[in-house]
């Protein structure tokens, strides 16, 4: 079973905490010192004052060749362009099986002088690879990365799947989608690499040609790699940087119980009932969540034996025995027969409350009890929701009379 | 550039220009030459490192680049009370405690050259007006005085480190 609900509501909340995530992480970037642009000139003059005869002579200026009067030249060079960028991945992403496009981020920042475009690569890493306490057993599929610039989890028409134009000391969230197969199971995990590499700024709009380390060295701006430091699937000065990012798969895991406690009979009432004909017992089938997801439960039939008929009207079981008949009025519970209740844990057992009757979502047509768990109501139920937290149960009960 | 100080400049030249003339005898009298190197690492024929000065061909922010500049007695005539003062270039920051220059002393500035003192003695004042010693990242202007005569065909060399920020 499938959660649909929780999945839908979820990525607004982590685009919202993304958003946020984004901005501090660019207002904590603007202060990061990247030096000097490349291309900048670099330049020194000294000046020489003297005397001779005891006479002060005209300053001399400074050249590179020797200069011997006149203010000289200055003496430059220019600053090259440093390469040098960081990526940064999140933390764990929780998918259902069959899940499709889950949202996980990295942060890209430039850390070299100049203007740059960044290309994005994904890749799956291989079975075993550890990150944090996980080990990866499965590969997600329709893997991208791309800049969301509206922010809504989904690549659109005009989001570039690399970055463009990025400053120097400026950062961008980058966002990965994965889909989970739907053959995978709650815990299975999938760790995913995103290499994020420099290239020549190209203009806006324009994915920038790949950059070349500059072998030897020319008066003009030559090109640095300067990733002294590796990420987690890239070599140093390679104009790249990479880190990882985790898909853990959390899947619900129901347990259904079915129970039977007799109510009263007709003779005794409800001390100490007997199961003779005529006598009510009460039947509690539950569905508890003891996996790790939230599950979304649709629907349960249960086919009863045909010594059964079913109590339209859900007896208490309150004396007098006379009053343990079905369909007794006096001592309903429920005007449709059937009670329903949630909660947390694997369920209460037999309940017998009139909050619990339900309105809608439990009936039955001659054996056939059916459950519909996307219209289920009542009192103490609560608002309709087929959608069962990990932990919770929902326990729907009704009476049977024993012919 | 406003008019203004495109006057006062041309003012400024036409006096430069009459005080050259009246001591042009002794003009030319010193070579004064700035060079700009880098320090890389290579490997020798006989396998060992050495570490070789070329210029600044491979700059970035970080590197650390050596200014060098000498200066030549290139007339007949004795000169005396030579100083040099070198303005920190723009875009590189001091490193401390490198400066050179033999029979010289060393003074620093870190208000643009007004004011120059011994590294100990630089004082400024921080934003609550608390006297403190000038780091050397502060520093905007190093002077070397000479403290002899340079005699013809003489030279003398000083310099200092700075990195690229």
């Amino acid at each position: 079973m499938k959660n649909y609900h929780a999945n839908k509501g979820s990525p607004h909340k982590l685009i919202a905490l993304l958003s946020c995530a984004a901005l501090l992480g660019l207002v904590s970037q603007s202060a990061q010192a990247v030096g000097t642009a490349s291309g900048t000139l670099i330049s020194n003059s000294a000046t020489l004052a003297y005397s001779v005869g005891g006479v002060a002579q005209t300053d001399i200026g400074s050249s590179l060749a020797g200069n011997t009067a006149g203010p000289g030249t200055a003496t430059t060079f220019l600053v090259d362009n440093k390469v040098n960028l960081s990526v940064v991945g999140g933390g764990v992403t929780s998918m259902t099986p069959g899940q499709v496009g889950g949202v996980s981020t990295f942060v890209v920042t430039n850390l070299g002088n100049t203007v740059q475009d960044f290309s994005l690569a994904l890749a799956n890493n291989i079975t075993g690879t550890v990150l944090g306490a996980n080990t990866d057993n499965f590969n997600g599929t329709g893997l991208v990365a791309f800049v969301d610039t509206n922010a809504n989890g989904i690549l659109d028409v005009g989001e570039l799947q690399y970055i463009d134009e990025l400053a120097p000391g400026a950062s961008v969230t980058v966002t990965v989608l994965s889909t989970v197969p739907v053959t995978q199971v709650n815990t299975d995990i999938s760790i995913v690499n995103l290499l994020a590499t420099a290239l020549a700024g190209g203009g806006v709009g324009a994915q920038g040609a790949a950059l070349v380390n500059t072998v030897a060295n020319t008066a003009g701006v030559d090109v640095v790699f300067a990733d002294t430091v590796a990420g987690t699937d890239d070599l140093v000065l390679s104009a790249n940087h990479s880190d990882r990012t985790t898909y853990q798969v959390v899947s619900g895991t129901l347990m259904v119980a079915k129970t039977v406690t007799p109510i009263c009979d007709p003779a005794n009432g409800n001390v100490n009932p007997k199961q003779i004909p005529g006598a009510a017992v009460r039947y509690a089938i539950t569905v508890a969540n003891i996996g790790a997801g939230p599950a979304t439960l649709t629907s349960l039939s249960d086919t009863l034996n045909a010594a059964l008929l079913i109590d339209p009207t859900l007896n208490s079981g309150a004396l007098p025995a006379a009053n343990c008949v079905s369909g007794n009025v006096a001592n309903s519970l429920s005007a449709s027969g059937f009670g329903a209740v949630r909660g947390v844990g694997v369920g209460p057992g037999v309940l017998g409350v009139a909050a619990d009757a339900t309105t809608a979502g439990a009936t039955s047509a001659g054996q056939v009890v059916t459950i519909l768990y996307n219209t289920l109501a009542s009192t103490s139920y609560g608002v309709v929701n087929p959608s069962l937290a990990a932990g919770d149960y929902v326990t729907v009960y009704f009476n049977v009379f024993v012919q | 550039m406003s008019i203004s100080r495109l006057w006062i400049i041309a003012i400024l030249l036409t006096l430069l220009g009459g005080y050259a003339q009246a001591v042009q005898a002794a003009d030319g009298a010193i070579k004064v030459k700035s060079v700009a190197e880098v320090e890389v690492t290579v490997v020798g024929k006989d396998g060992k490192k050495q570490i070789k000065r070329v210029s600044p061909d491979n700059a970035i922010p970080g590197t650390e680049v050596i200014f060098t500049n000498t200066f030549e007695n290139i007339s007949d005539k004795t000169a005396s009370d030579i100083v040099i003062n070198n303005p920190i270039p723009s875009g590189t920051e001091y490193k401390s405690g490198s400066t050179f220059g033999k029979e010289t002393d060393i003074e620093f500035s870190a208000d643009g050259g007004k004011k120059f003192a011994h590294a100990e003695a630089l004082k400024r004042r921080d934003a609550q007006g608390q006297e403190r010693t000038a780091l050397a990242s502060e520093y905007t202007n190093i002077r070397w005085t000479y403290k002899g005569q340079l005699s013809a065909g003489k030279s003398g060399e000083v310099g200092f480190r700075a990195v690229i920020k």
